[in-house]
């Protein structure tokens, strides 16, 4: 009997080293978030996150992809990048009305990577190019002269290096560049949406319809990878890479009613969860407590304290086809008004000045929160606009006395070699509007550097407001409007002219000094 | 006088072998299990495998359709028609194993017995392209939402090259605009080329390569001239080499010898024949298939050199190319003339389709597209009416079927029946050492076919091969 007791413990032993050798390398969640606002908008964020294991990290360096798409894991490797942000977005994302977003992002491209590697500038430069290729943008042109390596804002989301491995040698370097007027349509979303495991044939991406994504009031995509601690010396690190896509669609314009479900604002339904997906979920929040209805009725539901009403929808291979979720309200009215209490931070910048020779810029920040609330301001100005640091002023409307500025941080621009950077550490007073304001001269740049379409001006990237996070929130960052600026434009057809105008006067010049001097003048006799 | 010989000779040993051809195929009903139990006859298969490949590398390397003059020996074109009706015999039961039709279009010549059809489909054989993979270079040249229809264009000649076969790595499109999700845009993420709006050329599924401000003139030359930034990604990359179609198709506004880019700088017609000229120098393409649809789009192609280039333009010099009709809803024009009317032909070939350029040519109606359309083929000796459409507009479907097996590593079991169940016919040894028998299925019978030829047969053939030789020699 005791032989049988061995080969039963030895099967045991087997089968639980496979189990624990079978615990997950690499996962995959889906989920959807629907959040309508008062106005009747609603905010689709669809997250598709991916986390990758230390071991499964390790096997990617060999090839060896599962879950982790294999263009991206190769841009990792090759330009040693350890924690990437790529955002593409169209809209301004409206914080007074749609509150503050991890998805809100500023308009047109923005790109941030932390690095850790030697010779950034030339891996970042590869990185540009690789990503423009990858999501067929113009990202190679986040050149140096639009890159910005920020000080106090971007600190990393996720756990970079741990105390150990903070050596001058190696430290994590942040890059930073953004592209305000890059044009964001299907053509990004085609190459973003198949890096999804399941690309749209089957889980909440098959909800994706291009005529309806790029036809709201906001539109984001992102892709998000940063590293994650496996354990509490963070000695193994896997990856987290999220894919994310915020859209901001009106039911109020699409049917003039506030009712919505994913077939009015998707024009498609669910039809069945990405099988490689562990969870799938769909969270519908509402910021009433009663008046509507969910549909289908949801299994759970829950009121979150601050008025919202929340119901959780977990899709399984179970789950009927054609899923229509929604809400049908019983109470039609909408409401236009601003609730300050959740977007208590609020920034407005614009030009000053007139003229194409000089100008300034100007930030307001307004404060509604009857506390103090600390922020760092970062703002990335192309070297077209030369900056005077000696014109910075910081207004505030109340309290002039308190100190509002801490750091400054201002690095001056190099003409066509990197853009001037100004970050500014801010305690905005309780209550206030606080005005941040510098002046420039716009530089005459060389006729072959100015765009096409030249007399429309140039693009000023959104500044960045990060907020300083609550207990268990991730940083918060705001952003303003990007800007456009006119630079004196030549007259492009001012060489043609010159040289027109100059050959001829060369030619008569020349035409009547040659004659004069080859003529020979004779008197002429003239015989009678 | 050398062909006529051999032409006859082929059609001789033709005849002596239809017999047994059909003796052949009348062999395999009855004997199913032969191709995997029997002798793989190894040395019967590799010999005919050595001798297709060599002829059909002969065939390849002659530009013309002369069976070499310098064969003074007689006996050399008997030999030679003599492998190739054999290789013809063997090939033809298995026409999966050819990569190019070519060769099988010779055998099946080789093989009818009307002398002229014989001489047509030499003549054909010898006109096919020989490409082994199509690219497209997409550019549209104009910025601003007025000039929706030049988009248009560009993407409706992506929506047809795509349709018919050539795949988004091969296609470079070049935008300078962003049409599609422009807030003027009614109908946002889409662009139609029709005021019906029958087709979304923007569909679910479009890769732009170079968009916006990166369409320059620069950016157009490095492309085709293959002069890039190391940086530069695959996806901005033409990666052809010297068996490469290459379409071009340009739109855009344009005068006398030059086309605008984005209204801000122009490119020459000297400058395009400089770049083709030195994508011909360095390899970089068979041949190319020029289009044009700009304003006295004939002046674009006039200082084209370089050899095997094929141009078609929408208007001759002195005339402008028109607009094809307005959308109201969108309210601009949203196709040209030319493309309209090109479109109206290419959007009816299916992937198949045998039309000739030529034929595509005969389609232009002046009257309807309101300016002589121009053609330019002085520089390409295969003539437009051997040139299929889709020898540019279509993609190869570049399939190797091979009846031998890789063999994996050896030692791992998963890897044998990995090998069993992907090459039937090769793991004879594995099948035998299984020791069961196997199920019969399609796929074993078209290699069943391949590897039966049978010993005596092959054995027999060998003698009346080295008879006709000796007899050669003797007489």
């Amino acid at each position: 009997m005791a032989w049988t007791n061995l080969v039963l413990t030895t099967i045991l032993g087997l089968l639980l080293a496979l189990h624990a050798a079978a615990a997950p390398e690499e996962s995959y969640d889906e989920k959807l978030k629907l959040t309508q606002f008062k106005d009747g908008k609603v905010l689709a964020e669809f997250y598709f996150t991916r986390f990758i294991s230390p071991s499964a990290v390790k096997k990617a360096k060999d090839n060896h992809y599962t879950l982790l798409p294999r263009s991206i894991g190769e841009i990792i490797q090759s330009f040693g990048v350890k924690e990437l942000h790529l955002t593409f977005t169209q809209g301004t994302w409206n914080h007074e009305k749609w509150g503050y977003s991890p998805l809100s992002a500023p308009g047109g491209v923005q790109l941030w990577s932390w690095f850790e590697t030697a010779n950034v500038d030339s891996q970042w430069k590869g990185l540009t190019h690789a990503l423009a290729g990858l999501f067929c943008a113009s990202l190679n042109f986040i050149d140096q002269s639009a890159t910005a390596e920020p000080l106090l804002s971007f600190r990393t989301n996720g756990t970079v290096t741990s105390a150990s491995e903070l050596t001058e040698s190696n430290s994590p370097q942040l890059r930073y560049g953004s592209l305000p007027r890059e044009a964001v349509c299907t053509e990004n979303l085609t190459p973003w949406v198949k890096l999804l495991p399941c690309q749209t044939k089957a889980g909440i991406a098959s909800l994706f319809n291009a005529y309806r994504l790029f036809d709201g009031n906001f539109h984001s995509m992102g892709t998000h990878l940063r590293p994650i601690c496996t354990d509490a010396m963070c000695e193994q690190r896997g990856i987290e890479f999220v894919q994310t896509l915020a859209v901001v669609l009106d039911p109020m314009r699409l049917d003039n009613r506030k009712d919505w479900s994913l077939q009015t604002i998707f024009e498609r339904k669910l039809d069945s969860a990405c099988p490689v997906a562990e969870n799938t979920q769909i969270v519908v929040t509402v910021p009433e407590t009663s008046g509507f209805t969910f549909r289908p009725s949801p299994p759970d539901v829950k009121q979150d304290g601050k008025g919202h009403t929340i119901a959780t929808y977990p899709i399984h291979r179970e789950t009927p086809k054609n899923m229509d979720v929604g809400i049908t309200w019983s109470n039609p009215t909408v409401n236009h008004t601003i609730d300050r209490t959740h977007s208590y931070i609020r920034a407005n910048r614009y030009l000053t000045g007139y003229g194409g020779e000089r100008g300034g810029l100007s930030v307001d920040l307004y404060n509604y929160r009857s506390s103090a609330i600390p922020v760092t301001y970062f703002e990335s100005i192309p070297w077209i606009l030369k900056l005077y640091l000696h014109t910075l002023k910081v207004e505030t409307s109340v309290n002039k006395s308190t100190a509002v500025v801490g750091d400054i941080f201002f690095q001056p621009a190099i003409d066509r070699g990197r853009p001037s950077v100004l970050e500014m550490q801010l305690t905005l007073p309780p209550n206030s509007t606080t005005t941040i304001s510098i002046e420039f001269d716009k530089a005459f740049v060389k006729y072959t550097e100015h765009p096409p379409d030249a007399n429309r001006g140039f693009d000023i990237g959104a500044a960045v407001i990060s907020l300083r996070a609550d207990e268990g929130e991730q940083n918060t960052r705001i952003y303003t409007e990007t800007l456009l600026i006119s630079l004196p434009t030549p007259d492009f057809s001012m060489p043609y002219n010159v040289i027109t105008l100059t050959c001829t006067l060369i030619a008569l010049f020349f035409g009547s000094m040659f004659n004069l001097l080859t003529r020979r003048f004779e008197p002429l006799t003239i015989k009678r | 006088m050398d062909d006529a010989i051999a032409l006859s000779a082929m059609a001789f040993i033709e005849e002596a072998l239809e017999p047994l051809y059909v003796a052949h195929r009348a062999q395999l009903p009855s004997d199913p299990v032969y191709g995997w139990e029997g002798e793989p006859s190894g040395s019967a298969e590799s010999f005919c495998t050595r001798c297709g490949s060599t002829a059909a590398l002969e065939i390849h390397s002659r530009k013309t359709p002369r069976i070499d003059p310098m064969a003074h020996r007689r006996s050399i074109p008997y030999i030679f028609a003599f492998l190739s009706a054999l290789c013809a015999l063997t090939h033809t039961q298995a026409t999966s194993s050819i990569t190019s039709d070519a060769p099988t279009n010779l055998s099946l010549a080789l093989w009818s017995p009307q002398p002229d059809i014989n001489e047509a489909a030499i003549e054909g054989f010898f006109a096919s392209s020989g490409h082994t993979n199509n690219w497209a270079v997409l550019v549209c040249t104009s910025r601003f939402w007025f000039n929706y229809r030049h988009i248009a264009n560009t993407l409706s000649i992506y929506h047809t090259v795509k349709r018919l076969g050539i795949p988004d790595s091969n296609i470079i499109l070049m935008l300078s605009d962003d049409v599609a999700c422009n807030p003027r845009n009614h109908f946002p993420a889409t662009i139609y080329n029709n005021a019906g709006r029958f087709i979304d050329l923007y569909g679910r599924n479009v890769e732009v390569d170079y968009r916006g401000y990166e369409v320059t003139v620069e950016n157009f030359i490095r492309l085709l001239t293959g002069r890039h930034d190391p940086d530069v990604p695959r996806s901005k990359r033409l990666l052809t080499d010297d068996r490469s179609n290459v379409l071009v198709y340009m739109t855009g506004h344009g005068g006398d010898e030059f086309l605008k880019f984005q209204d801000a700088e122009e490119i020459g017609s000297h400058d395009i024949a400089d770049a083709f000229a030195q994508m011909y120098e360095k390899n970089r393409y068979h041949e190319i298939f020029f289009m044009i649809d700009t304003c006295q789009a004939a002046s674009m192609y006039k200082r084209i050199y370089s050899p095997n280039i094929l141009a078609a333009a929408s208007a001759e010099v002195g005339q402008n190319s028109y607009s094809h009709h307005v959308d109201p809803d969108i309210g601009v024009a949203v196709i040209d003339r030319f493309t309209y009317y090109n479109l109206e032909t290419l959007e009816k070939l299916k992937g198949e389709d045998k039309s000739t350029l030529q034929q595509l040519f005969s389609t232009y109606n002046t009257q309807a597209i309101a300016s002589t359309p121009g053609i330019r083929t002085d520089l390409y000796p295969r003539r437009p009416e051997n040139a299929l459409v889709t020898d540019f507009f279509g993609g190869v479907q570049n399939v190797q079927l091979t009846t031998a097996g890789y063999k994996l590593k050896s030692g791992n079991l998963q890897s044998q029946t990995l090998t069993k169940q992907h090459h039937p016919s090769k793991s004879g040894s594995a099948k035998r050492k299984s020791m069961v028998p196997p199920s019969r299925n399609n796929a074993l019978q078209v290699h069943s076919e391949r590897g039966a030829v049978s010993l005596p047969f092959v054995l027999g053939l060998m003698g009346f091969m080295a008879g006709v030789w000796f007899l050669s020699r003797v007489i």
